[in-house]
C-alpha cells in the first residue's frame, strides 16, 4: 500500500511541480510587462491594465480557474485542454500579483539613482539594467518568497477543474480505501518543497546582503 | 569666449515660478559659487543645466555651441541630451552613489558604457584610469569598498571622482556638503579647493560662505528666481550693493559671531 500511495503521490507531485514551474516561467516576465504598463504615463495603457490587475486580484483564483476550465465549453469552444485552462488562470493571476511586487520594488529605488545615471550620460535602458534592476531584485526578494510559497500550495486548486495534482491523488485514497495517512503524506511533499524554496530565498537574500540601499 | 552662457532662463512647476529670467556666463577655469536662501532656484538652475528639468524659456550655450534652446527643445532626441549632458558633471547633495557597486565600479560604470557606445574615448585601461581619479580625491585605499562601508565625506569624494572621470567641461555641485557634519564637510571642501587650484571650471551651489569667499573667482547671489547680484568675492562680501544681498549676508555674519 505504501508503495502504491508513494507512486501515486509522486505522479501527482509531478503535475504540481509542472504547474509551479510553468507558472513562474511565464508569469515572472509577464508580470514585469504588466508592472511597466501600470506605471505608464499613457492613460490608455495604464488604466486598462490597472483595471485588469484589480479584477484578477479582487476575485478568487478558484473562480478564475472555473471560468477558464468550464467557460470555453459553455460558449461552444470544444476540447479545450484542462491543463491549458489551469495554466492560463495561474499565469494571469500570478502575473498580476508579481506586477504589484515589481512596481513596489521599482518605486522603492530613489529618484536620485535614475538622475545620477542620467547625468553620467547613460540611456534610460542602461540606467534600468545596470543600476536599478539589481536594487529592485533586492527589494522584491522577501515578498517574492511569500508569493512562491503561496503558489506551491495554490496548485492544489487545479483539481477543481480535473487536473490531478498531488492533493487530489491523496484524497482519492481517502475515498477509495478509507485511509487518512496519504493526506498527511502529501502534506510532507508540500512542506519539503516549501522548505527548499525558503532555503533558496535565504541564500539569495544573504548573497545580496553585502550592500545596503 | 565664455565656456558657458545661460540666457533668459525661466522654469516653473505648475503655478510656482522658480526661475524668472536667469542670465550669466562662466569663463574657462572659473569657480563660481551660487549663494542665496533655500527655495530661490539655485538647485533648479543646476537641474535645468543638466537636463533633469526642462526650462520653458531660455538658452544654454557651451563653448559657443547652443546645446539647448527652449523654443526648439521638442526636437531634442534622447541622444542629443545624452551628448550635451557629457559636457557637464553633477555632484548631488546626497551623493547618489550606486549602492551595489564598489567605489571603483561607481567610477567606471559610466566610463565603460560610454566607451562601448563610442561617446567617450579613454587612453588606457578604464579600471586604472578610474583608480587614478579615486586617488586624486584621496581614496586610493578604498577602491573596493561599497558605499555603505564609507563615511559621508568619502562617499561624496567618490561621487566627485565619478563625475571627474568623464572629463566634463564644467562640474556642478549642488550643496555638496549639506548632508555632512562639519568634520566631513572639511574633507570635501579640501577636495574642491584642490580642484579649483587645478583650474577645473566649477559652479558650486553652497551655504558655506567662508569657503565660497576663499575659493571662488565669482559669486552669484540668487533671490526669488533671479540673479540679484554677481561679482568677485570682495565685491559681494565686502561691498554688496543690493539690499537683499546685504540682508542675506548679515544673517551669516550674525551666525559666525
Amino acid at each position: 500500500m505504501f508503495i502504491t500511495v508513494t507512486l501515486s503521490l509522486l505522479e501527482g507531485f509531478l503535475t504540481t511541480f509542472k504547474i509551479f514551474i510553468l507558472t513562474l516561467a511565464m508569469a515572472l516576465p509577464l508580470g514585469l510587462i504588466i508592472a511597466f504598463g501600470s506605471m505608464s504615463k499613457i492613460a490608455v495603457i495604464k488604466w486598462p491594465i490597472k483595471t485588469l490587475v484589480w479584477i484578477v486580484r479582487g476575485t478568487p483564483l478558484m473562480l478564475q480557474l472555473i471560468l477558464f476550465g468550464f467557460g470555453p465549453g459553455l460558449i461552444g469552444i470544444k476540447g479545450m485542454d484542462t491543463f491549458l485552462a489551469v495554466m492560463i488562470a495561474f499565469v494571469i493571476n500570478y502575473a498580476c500579483y508579481f506586477s504589484e511586487i515589481y512596481r513596489g520594488g521599482i518605486e522603492a529605488v530613489p529618484r536620485g539613482q535614475y538622475e545620477a545615471g542620467a547625468v553620467l550620460g547613460l540611456t534610460k535602458a542602461q540606467v534600468f539594467f545596470k543600476i536599478v534592476l539589481m536594487q529592485v531584485v533586492k527589494n522584491i526578494l522577501p515578498p517574492m518568497s511569500n508569493e512562491f510559497l503561496t503558489l506551491v500550495k495554490d496548485t492544489s486548486l487545479a483539481n477543481t477543474i480535473m487536473v490531478y495534482e498531488i492533493t487530489w491523488n491523496a484524497k482519492r485514497f481517502m475515498n477509495s480505501a478509507g485511509i487518512l495517512w496519504p493526506l498527511f503524506y502529501s502534506g510532507l511533499f508540500y512542506l519539503a518543497f516549501c522548505g527548499l524554496l525558503t532555503l533558496l530565498f535565504g541564500f539569495f537574500e544573504k548573497k545580496l546582503s553585502y550592500y545596503k540601499s | 569666449m565664455p565656456i558657458l552662457e545661460v540666457k533668459n532662463m525661466y522654469k516653473s512647476f505648475d503655478d510656482t515660478h522658480v526661475l524668472k529670467g536667469v542670465d550669466f556666463s562662466v569663463e574657462k577655469g572659473e569657480v563660481v559659487s551660487v549663494i542665496g536662501a533655500s527655495g530661490n532656484g539655485k538647485t533648479t538652475l543646476l537641474r535645468c543645466l543638466t537636463f533633469l528639468e526642462r526650462p520653458e524659456k531660455g538658452e544654454i550655450i557651451v563653448d559657443g555651441q547652443t546645446i539647448f534652446n527652449a523654443s526648439s527643445a521638442e526636437k531634442l532626441t534622447e541622444n542629443d541630451i545624452r551628448q550635451s549632458r557629457l559636457r557637464f558633471g553633477l555632484v548631488f547633495q546626497n551623493f547618489n552613489l550606486f549602492p551595489q557597486y564598489t567605489a571603483l565600479e561607481n567610477v567606471t560604470l559610466a566610463m565603460k558604457s560610454l566607451a562601448k557606445d563610442g561617446l567617450k574615448h579613454f587612453d588606457g585601461d578604464i579600471n586604472e584610469i578610474g583608480a587614478s581619479y579615486l586617488k586624486r580625491v584621496g581614496l586610493e585605499d578604498k577602491l573596493h569598498f561599497y558605499p555603505c562601508q564609507l563615511s559621508g565625506g568619502q562617499q561624496q569624494r567618490v561621487a566627485i571622482a565619478r563625475a571627474l572621470a568623464l572629463n566634463p567641461d564644467i562640474l556642478f555641485f549642488d550643496e555638496p556638503t549639506s548632508a555632512l557634519d562639519p568634520l566631513l564637510t572639511n574633507e570635501v571642501l579640501a577636495t574642491l579647493k584642490k580642484l579649483a587650484e587645478e583650474n577645473m571650471t566649477m559652479i558650486i551651489v553652497t551655504h558655506e560662505m567662508k569657503f565660497a569667499k576663499e575659493v571662488s573667482s565669482k559669486i552669484i547671489y540668487m533671490d526669488d528666481g533671479k540673479i540679484v547680484e554677481c561679482g568677485t568675492p570682495e565685491q559681494i562680501f565686502e561691498n554688496p550693493t543690493h539690499p537683499k544681498t546685504r540682508e542675506f549676508l548679515s544673517s551669516f555674519i550674525d551666525e559666525e559671531n
